[in-house]
């Protein structure tokens, strides 16, 4: 069953094209076997095949033509403010990166490999997910909430974990909210206190 | 395509020139467009994140560094101000069916993998499909949108929703097992 549900994601990704060809082979030969898996897969194409059908938006001509005035109008009306960001926002911020240090030197400090052996598993990323979303069961909304607010920052360390990647304040996460000039000031800071 | 300055454009929109950045939105508003309403599938919704999208890009225009396309910047900007309208209004429950664009359709599609004598036309299951998307999460719709009808790979999509290619992996299985779990009569193979 545990590995029905792990079939049941790689059948996921070879449709998205982005199974290995490793596990296309497993994944092919559990099919074989497994007439629920198949079943599975099937109801997959049904759904990509009615999607495939659906017709494609266009922008209406009105729209169009009026998109570009609105634009200029605004875009002129805009240039030259000054905008700074509110005081908030440094807070959080602040907040929000000591946390990222702490997490970043903590894996530095300690390192994947210090974990015994046993709990191995749960370093796996795949299978932890596969227990995580087992417990989360059928609550839609802590399944909505672990995916939001957990799963997108388990990314940030685990995709880096191999030589612990990037300094945190590299992160792409930061780009949307931090401006240049924030950057700077922060990384300085952040920089002389991990050097001293 | 090729005859369409791009670089000489953005150079000089960066510079502030209202016209250029002008050019550049015309050259992407049908594009981007077509994106957003694959999310919202309001038209008065993606005019709107439509406009807030193109103003975002030219307030966020000096920190382009040229890292990636403008285009594909200018996407991942859209994805994101939809993303974020569609978590704020997931749970609104007034947004009136009658509004929404319906997107599916008996006209030819795109791909050809579709095989006859597994056909369910019924107008039933194209309701429910229809409905059962529009009730994922965001981000998995999102995910879902951009993977599925956008044709975007795990990287691309990964990079317009500024997460890792294992999350949209996660997000495209949970979305498909949710899809599953809804429409179980319609789609032989439901679990």
């Amino acid at each position: 069953m545990m590995k029905c549900r792990r079939m049941e994601k790689w059948i996921s990704d070879a449709l998205d094209g982005e199974l290995s060809p490793r596990r296309e082979v497993i994944l092919e030969r559990h099919l074989r076997a497994c007439p629920a898996c198949r079943s599975y897969r099937e109801g997959l194409d049904r759904i990509r095949a009615e999607t495939g059908r659906w017709i494609s938006p266009e922008i209406p001509e009105p729209t169009a033509r009026e998109f570009s005035g609105i634009l200029r109008r605004e875009m002129e009306s805009e240039s030259g403010a000054v905008r700074r960001p509110p005081a908030w926002r440094w807070v959080a911020v602040s907040a929000s990166a000591l946390i990222l240090v702490g997490a970043w030197l903590f894996t530095r400090r300690n390192g994947y490999e210090s974990v015994p052996q046993t709990y191995s598993f749960v370093l796996s990323y795949d299978e932890a997910l596969t227990h995580v979303y087992e417990e989360i069961g059928a609550d839609r909304e802590l399944e909505e909430m672990f995916d939001t607010l957990i799963l997108a920052s388990l990314d940030i360390s685990l995709e880096d974990e191999a030589g612990m990647g990037p300094a945190p304040w590299r992160h792409s996460i930061w780009g949307e909210v931090i401006t240049d000039e924030e950057w700077a000031v922060i990384s300085s800071e952040l920089k002389k206190d991990l050097n001293s | 395509m090729e005859d369409f300055p791009e670089s000489d454009l953005v150079l000089k929109a960066q510079q502030g020139d209202v016209d250029a950045f002008t050019r550049l939105a015309e050259h992407y508003q049908a594009k981007i467009y077509h994106m957003i309403m694959r999310m919202t599938r309001d038209h008065c919704d993606t005019a709107d994140l439509l406009q807030e999208t193109f103003l975002r890009a030219f307030r966020s225009l000096p920190r382009f560094k040229r890292n990636s396309s403008f285009y594909t910047w200018l996407y991942r900007i859209a994805v994101n101000r939809t993303l974020n309208f569609l978590k704020k209004t997931r749970t609104e429950s007034t947004r009136r069916r009658d509004r929404v664009f319906p997107l599916t359709s008996d006209g030819l599609g795109s791909r050809t993998v579709f095989q006859p004598e597994k056909r369910m036309l019924n107008s039933e299951l194209k309701n429910h499909l229809d409905r059962a998307i529009e009730s994922l999460p965001a981000v998995y719709r999102a995910a879902f949108m951009l993977v599925e009808f956008e044709g975007l790979s795990h990287k691309q999509a990964a990079f317009a929703l500024k997460c890792s290619e294992k999350t949209v992996s996660w997000r495209m299985h949970r979305a498909r097992k949710r899809l599953q779990a809804r429409l179980g009569s319609f789609i032989e193979g439901g679990r």
